[in-house]
This record gives structure tokens, C-alpha cells and sequence, in this order.
């Protein structure tokens, strides 16, 4: 069974006077917003707000009590769902991989459906293994019980992908991830979405990953939009007290010429501490279950040899030493000024930086996009 | 006479290769029809939920009858033989398969269902692309418990001139002949073992993969 593909870009998305009541609760009410192909729209607000029903109506899993919603100018009433579907890319927080499916068959499984050749099958598949940064002939086989859950958000964006959706609905992709780790994944999204050039409508309630990735941001409450525009338009001219709230969690980066390192950093977790001479072959297991894709290396005692990324790791012989394999990160000490440490990593084009006593690793620096701006 | 003396002369006198044969073929035969029929039902009574309760109780009643007595039953329709012994076993075993199969079809987690609706599958692919094989764990389980069932069942049949491995232990008892009851009853139950371990490896594989 194979559907016809409904739409090879997007020019536009318009949600025309859309509203969805549960009782007498109103989900979304009355709902006008216009995407425009090409574009990432944020959507962000409080839980409760209308975000993810919004979305939801955009591939039809919800269908709205009045108003319509217009694809290219088509209303999506007129698609059948299943074909509409197949034609919209969707990522979700928890993921749901199918456990009983390798990460080759998760991702072919509508390709498969649709009767593409085994071949084609196979390498769309390796094609986007290698997009979202997993080597394929490593992962294809895995099962999903195999993966970190970093990994399997990233073969959850693959299945998405698989059937090269022009638009691509994503609710709280990374919300569910350890924070050093949604930094990574982020970075690696922001890549990809360059490469993919496609309209991607995004819900999340982390207003600093708004403003990262989003060309526009819509700001939603009680079933609502309260204002949609730029970063730059909610920061300089909120409508109202409740945008600038939103907005101004970032606000607190202002002061960061009082700010030093060791206010911001992250401390160290333990799993994050390898001992110089773990094997390769033993540390890439153990990271998969802690869900973490950096290793800080230590020697002997507490001092830091160097750090190692995940991806680096499977490019490695399996009996190969870390402490041979690891890379002097930039360091900085608790107390050096925030300000300076960030217009280092700048130059440096990195945006992780380990916070040390001496050798002794206590905690890790991340910055982001806005954090650099406001400077 | 030794041991293995008595086992070789029962062996040979009863002919338990060629009952073991017969035993074997009511066995798959019942399996087959109980895992068809029972893995039917319960994706019927899935599909039609409502339905569920009445035929869990039309079920579980049948299950209520002593197996002898339904045997007996059968004999005015299907006469002596195998032919109501291997009803008999697909009657007790449709349960367990049955219930197990509904279970498994409704124990798959709402967010695997979610996904498989928001990624364009059909209601018939998710059927049969994600309930079936996440249900297969259980579904297997259900199968297991059937064998046992139908291990005794079958066995039974040597009552109403089936054949098999019951015909045996039934000329045992009426000699009194207490080498053939022990040789062939220790027998019956090796194979049981025997086949449910292997059951049971297939069933633990599935739920590796879980």
C-alpha cells in the first residue's frame, strides 16, 4: 500500500480560527497563527496551554471542534489520515521505539509499508543513521534495550525523517534528557535541521531552547496565543507582563558581570568519572546505561587526564586505553569571572568546558546561544 | 531383570516408538487447532470488547467440566478413536491460549500505540506490525500452558481406543502389569518435560527483545 506524497514543500501552514474543547474546557480556543515554509516555529507556554493539542491537529491525531487547518492551502480534512501522517514527520518526548524492532526496522517500518525496495530501504536507512550522528553499520542492528536514551531519541528523529517529510511536528524532543546531554542534542538538531531544510513545528517549555532554535516563537496560554515573533520581538517589545516573565527567565544573564564560573557550573556526577586505563570495549556500555555521552578521565587518583565523547569512541579499537584517547578540554577554575569564561568558549567555538580545583574536576560549564548574545 | 531390561521388553512389547508416533500427532494436531482457534478468539474478543466477558465465562465453564466426562460426551458424535480425544484437548486448551492472546493485545502500552497512529500506520498495521509481535510473549505463555493441558488430555484418550501413549498404561492396568504403567506413565511425563522446556526457551526469547 503506498500513499502518494501530498506535498513536496511546504509554503505555508495557517491554523484558521482552530478550537478543541474536552467539557467544557477548552484545549485550544479560537486559534490564528500562520507558519511560513521553511520556518521552526516554537511553541511555548505553561503545561495547559494548548501547545501539544495544537500539534496534535496538525496531523490530525486531534481532530478540531470548528475551524480548519490549511497545508499549502488545502484544508488537511481532505487528505485521507494515514496518507497525511506518512507525509508529516513526528517526535515525541518519550520516543516509543518498538522494543521488538532493531533500530533499522524502527526506522523502515513506513518505508516498508509503503513497498519500497529492500535496497532503497536499507540505505535511507544508513543515510539518516549517519545524519543524526550514530555510525551505521554500529547501530542498525541494535535493539532499542541497547540504547541510551540520547541515542534513541536520536533514532526516533531517523524514523521521522524516514519518508522525507517536507514538515515535521516535534513535541518536547529533548525535554526528557539529562541537561549536558539536551545541550549536545540540541547542537546536533540545530546541524541538521541546516542540512534538512524543512518547516518544523517545535513544542517545548524551555524558553532558552526557543530562543536557540526557533526562527519564531509563538507564546501560548490558557488555549491561546499571546504573542508570536522573533526572539528579539518578545524580548524588546513584550505585549504584556506575562511574555516578559516568559522572556525574562533569561534575564538573570544580565548580570553577569557579577557572575563567576562556579555559580553556573554543573557539578560533576560520578558517572561521568572513568579511570584512565577503562577499555574502550568496557566504557561504551557503561555509558549507554548512564545515559551519558562524555567521559571525564581520570588517572589514579582525582586529578583529570582529558575527556572523551561516546561518538568518538565506537571510531575507536575496542582495547584501547581512554587515557589514551582523551582531549584536553578548556578548563576554568570556580572562580574566574562567568563573563570571561563565556568570551573564551566563544573563541574557542566550543560550548562545554570542564570547572577545575587543581586537576580535580568538580563540574561542567555549558553555555548556549542566548547566553552569548545578551553578552 | 534389571532395570533397563524392563524398560527394553516394555518398550518393545507395547511397540512405544510407534505410540509415542501416535501420541505425538493427536498432540500437534490438538496444539495446532487449540492456537488457531484460541489465537482467534482472542483477537476476535478484542476487537469486540464487549464480547469478551460472555465468551470468558462460555469458556472457563467448558474448563469446569472433568475432562473424562466430556470425552464421553463426544463419543455418541465422533465415535471411538482419536477423534474426540483431540476435540477434548482443543476444547481445554482454547482458554489459556485464548486469554492469553486478549491479554497481550491489550497490554501494550498506550505510548507504542501512540506513536504507531502518529507515525501513519493503519489500525490493521498496528495489529499486526505492534500488538501481535509485542504480544507474542504472552501469547507463547498461553500456548505453554495449553501443552500441559493437553499432554494429560491426550494421554487420557487410550480410555476411548485413541492410540497413543494412553493405550499402553491402559493395558497395564488392566493386567496389573506394573512394569508397562511405570515405564510408559515415566515416559508420558519426560516427554511433557521435555517439550515444555523447549517452550519455554522459545518463550523466553521473545521476551528478550522486550
Amino acid at each position: 500500500m503506498s500513499s502518494k506524497r501530498l506535498f513536496d514543500s511546504i509554503d505555508s501552514v495557517n491554523i484558521d480560527g482552530v478550537t478543541k474543547r474536552y467539557g467544557d474546557i477548552f484545549a485550544v480556543r479560537d486559534l490564528h497563527m500562520d507558519i511560513i515554509g521553511g520556518e521552526l516555529m516554537m511553541l511555548i507556554g505553561p503545561s495547559g496551554s494548548g501547545k501539544t493539542t495544537t500539534l496534535r491537529m496538525v496531523n490530525r491525531l486531534i481532530e478540531p471542534d470548528s475551524g480548519s487547518i490549511f497545508i499549502n492551502s488545502s484544508d488537511i480534512r481532505t487528505y485521507d489520515q494515514v496518507a497525511l501522517r506518512r507525509n508529516i514527520g513526528y517526535v515525541i518526548q518519550q520516543i516509543g521505539l518498538f522494543p521488538h524492532l532493531s533500530v533499522k526496522d524502527n526506522i523502515g517500518i513506513i518505508p516498508k509499508l509503503e513497498g519500497w525496495e529492500k535496497e532503497a530501504i536499507v540505505k535511507r536507512t544508513e543515510k539518516l543513521l549517519d545524519l543524526v550522528d550514530l555510525p551505521h553499520d554500529l547501530f542498525k542492528d541494535r535493539y532499542p534495550a541497547e540504547l541510551s536514551g540520547g541515542q534513541q531519541q536520536r533514532v526516533g528523529l531517523a524514523r521521522a525523517l524516514a519518508m522525507d517529510p517536507p514538515l515535521l511536528l516535534m513535541d518536547e524532543p529533548f525535554g526528557a534528557l539529562d541537561p549536558i546531554l539536551r545541550i549536545q542534542l540540541q547542537e546536533e538538531f540545530a546541524k541538521v535541521k541546516e542540512e534538512l531544510n524543512k518547516t518544523i513545528i517545535f513544542v517545548t517549555h524551555d524558553i532558552e531552547e526557543s530562543f536557540k532554535l526557533g526562527d519564531r516563537i509563538a507564546i501560548m496560554r490558557d488555549a491561546g496565543l499571546e504573542q508570536l515573533g522573533t526572539a528579539d520581538d518578545l524580548v524588546l517589545k513584550p505585549k504584556n507582563e506575562f511574555v516578559s516573565d516568559i522572556v525574562d527567565a533569561t534575564n538573570k544573564f544580565k548580570h553577569v558581570n557579577r557572575l563567576l564560573v562556579g555559580d553556573l557550573m554543573v557539578p560533576l556526577d560520578d558517572k561521568y568519572r572513568f579511570r584512565g586505563e577503562t577499555k574502550v570495549s568496557e566504557a561504551i556500555p557503561k555509558m549507554c546505561s548512564e545515559n551519558i555521552e562524555l567521559a571525564i578521565v581520570m588517572d589514579g587518583g582525582s586529578k583529570m587526564i582529558g575527556w572523551v565523547r561516546l561518538t568518538d569512541l565506537y571510531r575507536s579499537e575496542g582495547d584501547a586505553h581512554l587515557e589514551d584517547l582523551a582531549l584536553s578540554p578548556l578548563t576554568f577554575s570556580k572562580i574566574d569571572k562567568l563573563r570571561g569564561a563565556l568570551e573564551d568558549m566563544k573563541q574557542n567555538g566550543t560550548r562545554l568546558a570542564v570547572v577545575n580545583d587543581n586537576g580535580n574536576p568538580l563540574g561542567l560549564l555549558r553555555t548556549d546561544e542566548t547566553l552569548i548574545e545578551l553578552l | 531383570m534389571g532395570y533397563l531390561d524392563v524398560i527394553r521388553t516394555v518398550w518393545e512389547n507395547q511397540d512405544l516408538a510407534a505410540r509415542t508416533l501416535e501420541h505425538l500427532y493427536m498432540f500437534g494436531l490438538a496444539m495446532l487447532g487449540a492456537g488457531i482457534i484460541g489465537i482467534a478468539i482472542g483477537i476476535i474478543i478484542y476487537k469486540r470488547k464487549r464480547s469478551a466477558a460472555i465468551v470468558f465465562n462460555l469458556l472457563n465453564v467448558s474448563e469446569t467440566i472433568p475432562t473424562l466426562a466430556l470425552l464421553v460426551l463426544l463419543l455418541p458424535v465422533f465415535g471411538l478413536g482419536s477423534a474426540p480425544t483431540i476435540i477434548t484437548s482443543i476444547i481445554y486448551s482454547i482458554l489459556p491460549v485464548a486469554r492469553n492472546t486478549y491479554a497481550g493485545l491489550t497490554s501494550v502500552s498506550s505510548e507504542h500505540l501512540f506513536v504507531a497512529e502518529s507515525l501513519g500506520l493503519s489500525e490493521w498495521n498496528i495489529l499486526t506490525r505492534v500488538r501481535m509481535p509485542l504480544a507474542l510473549p504472552l501469547i507463547a505463555g498461553g500456548l505453554r500452558i495449553a501443552l500441559v493441558f493437553t499432554m494429560g488430555v491426550v494421554t487420557l484418550g487410550g480410555l476411548v481406543a485413541a492410540g497413543g501413549l494412553g493405550a499402553p498404561i491402559q493395558t497395564g492396568i488392566q493386567l496389573y502389569d506394573k512394569g508397562i504403567i511405570v515405564v510408559t506413565g515415566l515416559w508420558v511425563g519426560l516427554l511433557a518435560v521435555i517439550l515444555d522446556a523447549i517452550a519455554g526457551i522459545i518463550e523466553k526469547r521473545l521476551e528478550v527483545r522486550r
